[in-house]
């Protein structure tokens, strides 16, 4: 059978038409993660995040994606008094341990752009009164790898068109997706084909997290119902001669790392930036900002290895803040006087390291 | 603005053509300056402060190939030669002036005197491409050749949009006399099927088989960004992975601009005819970047071989061999390489096709392959097409290297010098999100190396091609139509990053 060039076209446009409106409205039903549908209640992340409006923790067994956690545990919780926002090495500011209550959207291995993000959402729905804003060496990269949520995109963007955002950084968010674009994504039509398959075809018993009704630590991360974490029992009962080994085998790989070689180029702009967005955001609330100490271990490793890496803890001190920013903390560990002891691994320090720090805070800054 | 971009495809595309269809029921010469005007835009929209340079272009070589037309004005020889280095001028200041500044550098110190600063300078995209084919048409207009001289039809071949940016290197007498005729302009389904067809299957090799082939290209060419001195698994499986990326993106692109072509019922020619098919390196470059071998060989390498063989008269075989051929092969390929872009590299994979040209030359003179027409036996070709795909992969490792260094570290890998370096899945390791990346890569590289080797090249679907076998018919069948709006479908859905053709920065 042999077609004329205008059925061959006809057919071509209706088979593409069918495709289209298949493959979106596949999106739609399914929406994996609840991009667009944020009323989707099969999203894990969102029904963990509505079950810590009645539960005190809930322990996570699967992979999840912490953007949209946390995300999700901003839009479900009522606004706090204090918000804590940083990376992974602010998981452990918690209501118990300023013993004030709190709610902490801190997301691993944040950047620049996740501050951003995460101060604006953690502000939608009422300004707190003091931000505790946990701020990592990598903030000032501009090669910071990442990737952010669809579902943060927003934020990020309103964030930073607030500060005037720097011209290259506003490039970044023309390449940005809205998050409807995620309806003809192909990655994204592969989960939802999974999602699909799973349910017609499995029955997916184990939802991947249990709540309970206490803190108590358990084999796998726990959430507080506040969104600071409890690490599972492999992090948390690391001994101090395991974390050497681990610091040692990190100054071994960063020698032949691009990361700390031309992964990390501290960033004027992004410095400005950020400073700016601190001045706005210390106009109508505290403003704590905190610099964790890397394990004493690897603090000379990396400085060796990338000169500028720790630039931000100096800039930051020579930068004029209004007088609500209070500025403690230092990337030295030495500095804050914690051991080898009191971290988790390299990068990661414990509850009581941090406590050494918020000691030196002002009473009057809580 | 990409051709493999939403904006492109549903916005600027869908727009032109309405309007192109519309103006064109009335007035050939109104759907030509909406055309113009249309390609302007899309210059523009990669960057405005570039249009100033190809308006200019297109203006000043206009006025020169008018003058040079007309046989009354005296100094035509010195005003085409004229001509012609202001084009290589301007040329050379936006794409090699830096080079030129970084290799003066180089020896300025030994003599005492203080580097040169770098020039700022943005390249205007595309203009390699929009340079030679000026400056053939100046050639043509004083030798006689050119027929039309409308400037709405000039302004249209050199700005023409699907070609502008990376070819093919069209020339005058291919499009400028369809331009003349009236029923070029007009809905014609015919084409409109073809282009179509021709747009998918472009589109297709762009984001479902090159983009996806970049990640594990890149994973050895960055390889010493790394630290990494790339294995022998990793140096052969890279390779490979690029000589695929970057014959399905650049064929991918060349489809696209055809099918574009197509849409508005204009024939540009082929570019690519299953190059890596070849059995030899005189076979490859009659089948890889035609637009462009054919362009080098009308007016550099004839030209060029016509001087040196009358040189070479009457003096021994090896010194005729010298002057016909040698001489002229290994200019034009280190000319063709150079053109590519100011780096040493590309230098030197122009002087590796170059030599690979003369020694295959040399490979069809010897005396016992007359008698017995040994290349022509299975076994043969079978050697042949592995010799010549060998050679392919090596000149492209030079070509893709950020620096010569690189490329060689990279030979050690192929030649084992640096060891195995781990199992394969231990070098694809931690980059890509897939449970079993060597089993992804595996699948890639089989489902290109059969479109490489067995499917219809795309070349036999127009129907100027000169294949035997011709692959319309194919098109008419139901099930392709269905097939490539599934591919068309899937393409768009790959579409959602930013991701522009490796032939754009040449």
């Amino acid at each position: 059978m042999q077609l004329s060039n205008r059925s061959f076209l006809a057919l071509f446009a209706c088979t593409f038409a069918f495709m289209a409106v298949a493959i979106t409205a596949l999106n739609y039903g399914i929406d994996p993660e609840g991009f667009v549908r944020n009323s989707n209640d099969n999203v894990f992340e969102r029904r963990m995040a509505q079950g810590l409006a009645v539960h005190k923790a809930v322990v996570i067994e699967k992979p999840f994606n912490e953007d949209s956690f946390k995300y999700y545990l901003a839009t479900e919780s009522a606004p706090a008094d204090i918000v804590v926002i940083g990376s992974s090495r602010g998981y452990q500011i918690s209501s118990e341990f300023l013993g004030k209550p709190l709610m902490n959207y801190s997301v691993g291995a944040a950047g620049l752009r996740d501050l951003l993000a995460l101060s604006d959402l953690s502000q939608r729905k009422g300004d707190s009164r003091v931000l505790v804003m946990e701020v990592d060496p990598w903030v000032f990269n501009r090669n910071h790898p990442k990737a952010m949520s669809p579902l943060l995109y927003a934020s990020y963007a309103r964030g930073l068109r607030s500060v005037g955002g720097q011209p290259r950084m506003m490039e970044y968010i023309r390449y940005l997706k809205t998050r409807y674009a995620v309806l003809i994504d192909f990655n994204e039509t592969g989960k939802s084909i999974g999602n699909l398959y799973r349910k017609l075809f499995k029955h997916d018993a184990d939802n991947g997290f249990h709540f309970q009704e206490d803190f108590t630590p358990n084999e796998h991360l726990v959430s507080r119902d506040d969104g600071s974490f409890i690490y599972d029992r492999a992090i948390r009962d690391a001994s101090p001669s395991y974390v050497a080994a681990l610091a040692a085998r990190f100054n071994e790989r960063i020698r032949e790392d691009n990361y700390f070689e031309k992964g990390f180029v501290f960033s004027e702009e992004y410095f400005d930036t950020f400073v700016a967005y601190v001045r706005q955001l210390a106009a109508h609330r505290k403003v704590v900002l905190v610099l964790a100490p890397v394990h004493p271990l690897v603090y000379d490793a990396i400085a060796r290895r990338t000169h500028n890496f720790f630039l931000g803890e100096e800039r930051l001190k020579q930068a004029s803040f209004p007088a609500s920013v209070f500025l403690i903390g230092s990337y030295s560990a030495q500095a804050v006087g914690c051991g080898p002891d009191e971290f988790f691994d390299h990068l990661h320090p414990r509850a009581s390291c941090l406590a050494k720090i918020f000691a030196t805070l002002s009473p009057a800054a809580l | 603005m990409l051709f493999n971009s939403y904006l492109f495809i549903f916005g600027f595309m869908s727009l032109v053509l309405a309007g192109y269809f519309c103006i064109a029921r009335s007035s050939a010469n109104g759907a030509m300056a909406w055309l113009v005007a249309a390609s302007l835009v899309f210059y523009g929209y990669w960057n405005p402060y570039s249009l100033p340079v190809l308006v200019g272009s297109i203006c000043a070589n206009y006025a020169a190939g008018r003058c040079l037309i007309d046989s009354r004005i005296e100094s035509r020889r010195v005003l085409l030669v004229a001509a012609i280095c202001a084009n290589l001028l301007v040329l050379g200041y936006f794409k090699y002036m830096n080079f030129f500044i970084g290799n003066l550098n180089a020896v300025l110190p030994a003599l005492g005197t203080r580097p040169l600063g770098y020039i700022n300078v943005l390249l205007p995209i595309g203009i390699s491409f929009f340079t030679f084919t000026q400056i053939a048409f100046l050639i043509d207009s004083y030798q006689g050749k050119v027929r039309e001289t409308r400037f709405i039809n000039y302004a249209l071949f050199v700005s023409f949009f699907p070609h502008l940016l990376s070819g093919p290197v069209i020339h005058h007498r291919q499009v400028m006399p369809q331009f003349a005729k009236r029923e070029t302009f007009g809905v014609n389904f015919e084409t409109i099927h073809l282009g179509v067809a021709l747009f998918t299957i472009g589109l297709a090799k762009k984001v479902l088989l090159a983009d996806s082939l970049a990640g594990y290209a890149d994973v050895l060419f960055n390889a010493h960004v790394n630290g990494i001195q790339p294995g022998f698994y990793l140096s052969w499986i890279g390779s490979f992975a690029y000589t695929f990326q970057i014959y399905f993106d650049f064929s991918g692109y060349s489809d696209m601009a055809v099918g574009l072509g197509l849409l508005f019922g204009i024939y540009l020619p082929i570019n690519f005819n299953s190059p890596l098919r070849s059995s030899s390196i005189i076979e490859f470059w009659q089948r890889w970047h035609m637009s462009l071998t054919g362009y080098v060989n009308e007016y550099l390498y004839t030209p060029l071989t016509l001087k040196f063989t009358r040189l070479s008269f009457g003096r021994p075989a090896v010194v005729e061999f010298v002057y016909s051929l040698m001489i002229p092969t290994l200019t034009v390929f280190l000319l063709v390489g150079f053109w590519h872009g100011a780096n040493w590299t590309y230098v030197i994979f122009g002087a590796m096709h170059g030599i690979f040209l003369v020694v295959n030359h040399l490979w069809r003179k010897r005396p016992f392959l007359r008698r017995r027409g040994a290349s022509r036996s299975y076994a043969g070709v079978v050697a042949g097409w592995v010799v010549t795909f060998l050679c392919i992969v090596a000149s492209l490792i030079m070509f893709r290297s950020d620096h010569v260094r690189v490329a060689l570290e990279i030979y050690r890998g192929c030649l084992g010098l640096n060891g195995a370096g781990g199992s394969v899945e231990d070098a694809w390791q931690g980059l890509f999100s897939s449970a079993h990346p060597a089993a992804e890569l595996a699948l890639l590289i089989g489902v290109c190396s059969f479109i490489v080797l067995l499917c219809p090249s795309s070349a036999s679907l127009t129907p100027r091609s000169k294949k035997e076998v011709n692959s319309q018919a194919l098109l008419r069948h139901p099930a392709a139509a269905i097939f490539l709006g599934v591919v068309f479908a899937v393409s768009v859905l790959h579409m959602s990053k930013f991701s522009p053709f490796i032939y754009f920065q040449f």
